[in-house]
């Protein structure tokens, strides 16, 4: 091994250190947030905060800036070298990164089936029990939830190494066919929500977070199996 | 699964470069991954790609890839 190979080795452990202590990071600031919310809607619940524009704005504003608070410290705590964003750094560390992706993209989808689920509950609760915040909080949070996951699917806001990483082009191949897998689930999902909207609007509305969270994980769901079978023929 | 249409030469190409897979990724600014799928013939490089791949290995892109002799009839 070269010294400049050493030298990449030694760049590529600090900043696997780092990216540790930034997953912590995130992780730690997701618990936040969710404790924030559950207290803050609680906390609403007890005092019988009334539902007003300005009361959900707040609500909403209060767990948002916590997430992006906890999430920018995170990532200034742990920035990486300058020297650590050269592409040839990147490239080296490709396969662990992008078998970390391909892993995430097939077991996300499971979390955001989780969240589905929670904000179906929350809008059956919703449409039957009248507009409570707490109902309405969690109803709405599977909107975040996906906004987080289309990011992580399309590298939309991505910067650094990972950007590599979807610009790869046997990566964007991948999504490309993920996306036109997806278009059908997608539309599997709208129809059969319209249908349930014929028979009862009530359940298009409750069915549509666990419908959409099914259509658009697709592409995601097809993005790891085709890399895996690109590892495999490979 | 690889397409039959294409006979890719990358490997032999690189190969006789004295260059690693890694390496290869490297100069032309992709994955290791993109080179091995399509030294394998699982994923078909784009015109870019390809040039680039050319360029690396200081051969013409007909030396890496040829068209298969019956390709037109599998197309």
């Amino acid at each position: 091994m070269s010294a400049a190979d050493e030298a990449d080795e030694r760049i590529i452990a600090d900043m696997r250190a780092r990216l540790r202590l930034r997953a912590l990071g995130i992780g730690l600031t997701a618990v936040a947030v969710l404790v924030t919310m559950v207290g803050l809607a609680v906390g609403a619940h007890m005092i019988a905060l009334p539902l007003r524009w300005w009361s959900i704005a707040l609500l909403t504003a209060i767990p948002a800036l916590v997430g992006l608070g906890g999430v920018a410290l995170s990532f200034r705590v742990t920035r990486l070298p300058p020297e650590a964003l050269t592409e040839r750094i990147a490239l080296r560390d490709s396969d662990r990164v992008q078998r970390i992706l391909a892993r995430l993209y097939l077991f996300y989808p499971f979390i955001l089936g989780l969240f589905a689920f929670n904000s179906a509950t929350a809008a059956y609760r919703v449409l039957h029990h009248g507009w409570r915040t707490f109902d309405v909080i969690v109803s709405v949070s599977f909107l975040v939830n996906m906004g987080f996951y289309v990011m992580l699917l399309t590298g939309w806001r991505v910067g650094g190494r990972s950007r590599l990483f979807y610009q790869d082009e046997l990566f964007r191949s991948f999504r490309t066919q993920g996306y036109a897998i997806g278009f059908w689930g997608v539309l599997a999902g709208v129809l059969l929500v319209f249908v349930l909207g014929l028979a009862r609007p009530a359940w298009a509305v409750e069915a549509l977070p666990v419908l959409i969270a099914v259509g658009v994980s697709v592409p995601a769901a097809t993005v790891a199996l085709l890399n895996r079978r690109a590892e495999r023929d490979a | 699964m690889p397409d039959r249409r294409l006979v890719v030469h990358l490997k032999a190409a690189r190969v006789a470069a004295g260059l690693t897979q890694a390496e290869l990724a490297l100069k032309v600014g992709v994955t290791r991954k993109t080179i091995n799928t399509v030294e394998n013939g699982v994923f078909i490089p784009s015109t870019v790609l390809a040039l680039g791949l050319a360029r690396a290995l200081g051969v013409t892109v007909e030396a890496l890839f040829s068209l298969a002799a019956d390709w037109s009839r599998e197309a």
